[in-house]
């Protein structure tokens, strides 16, 4: 007989509070309001850079797919991203790269018609939908002037590069988070 | 009405009486508000669903939007070539016409997916409004749960002090801080009376000392002086 009067009583998930769901709290499915426009959470993935957790929403509208950044560090900060094709970098990047000893991209680089300026590179692991695996890439991150506007090269695999552009964005610019069950 | 009938109304009465007792009104009102935020949560799921949804009709109308003009594009590419001699102007017709037929198909499902979104994000709308109205009814009630606390706990300290006043009996603390007054009142007259009984009672001697103590030495000086134009010595 498996009854024991004694046995704590399983606890229960703390329900939501609707009213206060906040952007750390997205998850698969969520919709919200940016840019005039609703979004949903289709995919969601983490990085980790030696133990620095980065979190990464794939939010989609149509046709229009754009990456939310969670990234903490003295503070959170947020950034959203579209990927690009490494070719509207402007210059041979890969040729930079393959030319230099240490395989880095030019510290200075020029993309759809803002300079932008190499502050960071990471070794990283992509936890594609938060699965255990991760997959080792290396990161190149820029900021322009204005420090508003990001930039990053990825190298995946000896040449399978990827980039992305984007901006520097504030909770305060999301609205109306809904959750799904 | 029956005895059994009077009987079972009295009892159900009674225990309407002992429920209301166990209604504490702050719990109540918290426990409405986590109804409300339940029901909250329900509306806001059923809105990302809907608003979810919408946001899928538009992707594969976009989708479709894209697809009519690629089969458009690929029927005048079969008659380019036709015109060009590298396909049978036969064979090129019939393919462009497939394409075209394509493209057809693909041009109504947009317009039914189109009018899907629609009605989709006009669903959505209305449950956004009645979302809306739900946050506000829980803020209002929030705010409301705040002050009721304060009145709740105001009350309880006033209902603490006078049932603390109406504890004191008259005939007790009152009583007792009379008889206190009094006691101290006829201490006072007794040592008064004691003062006044010590007067009437002075010894000569002490009334010589008192009438000593009482010349005073402006009396000695004059004393002194007098003396002195006697020619006698002090």
């Amino acid at each position: 007989m498996n009854w024991n009067p004694f046995k704590k009583k399983k606890q229960e998930p703390e329900a939501l509070d609707p009213l206060s769901i906040t952007l750390s709290d997205l998850k698969l499915g969520y919709v919200l309001d940016y840019d005039l426009k609703t979004w949903q959470v289709t995919a969601q993935h983490y990085y980790d850079y030696e133990g620095d957790r980065a979190d990464e929403w794939e939010l989609t509208c149509g046709d229009d797919v754009a990456y939310l950044e969670r990234s903490e560090d003295d503070s959170i900060s947020w950034a959203l991203t579209r990927k690009i094709h490494l070719s509207d970098v402007e210059g041979d990047i890969r040729g930079h790269m393959r030319d230099h000893d240490n395989d880095d991209p030019p510290d200075e680089v020029r993309c759809h018609g803002i300079m932008f300026y190499g502050i960071s590179s990471a070794v990283g692991s992509f936890y594609k939908d938060g699965g255990d695996e991760g997959q080792e890439f290396i990161i190149w991150n820029y900021l322009d002037e204005s420090e508003e506007h990001t930039l990053s090269i990825e190298q995946w695999d000896e040449d399978a590069f990827e980039a992305a552009v984007g901006e520097i964005v504030e909770e305060y610019q999301f609205s109306n988070i809904l959750p799904v069950d | 009405m029956s005895i059994f009938q009077r009987l079972f109304n009295v009892s159900k009465a009674e225990v309407h009486s002992a429920i209301d007792k166990f209604e504490d009104p702050i719990k109540m009102t918290e426990q409405g508000i986590r109804d409300l935020k339940s029901d909250l949560n329900n509306a806001m799921t059923s809105l990302a669903e809907v608003k979810g949804q919408a946001i899928r009709l538009r992707k594969q109308a976009e989708d479709n939007k894209k697809a009519s003009a690629d089969w458009e594009r690929k029927a005048m590419v079969l008659l380019q070539k036709a015109q060009s001699g590298d396909l049978d102007a036969g064979e090129a017709d019939r393919l462009a016409t497939e394409a075209l037929s394509r493209k057809s198909e693909a041009d109504s499902r947009i317009s039914q997916f189109e009018q899907d979104a629609q009605m989709q994000e006009d669903m959505a709308a209305k449950l956004q409004s009645q979302v809306e109205k739900l946050k506000s009814t829980i803020a209002t009630h929030e705010n409301e749960l705040i002050s009721l606390r304060a009145r709740a706990k105001t009350a309880a300290a006033t209902k603490k002090i006078n049932k603390q006043l109406a504890k004191v009996d008259s005939s007790g603390t009152i009583a007792m801080l009379e008889r206190m007054k009094e006691r101290v009142e006829e201490d006072e007259s007794l040592s008064q009376a004691y003062g006044e009984m010590a007067d009437e009672s002075k010894s000569v001697d002490e009334e010589i000392d008192a009438a000593l103590s009482t010349s005073s030495s402006g009396t000695d000086q004059r004393l002194a002086e007098l003396k002195a134009k006697m020619g006698m010595n002090s």
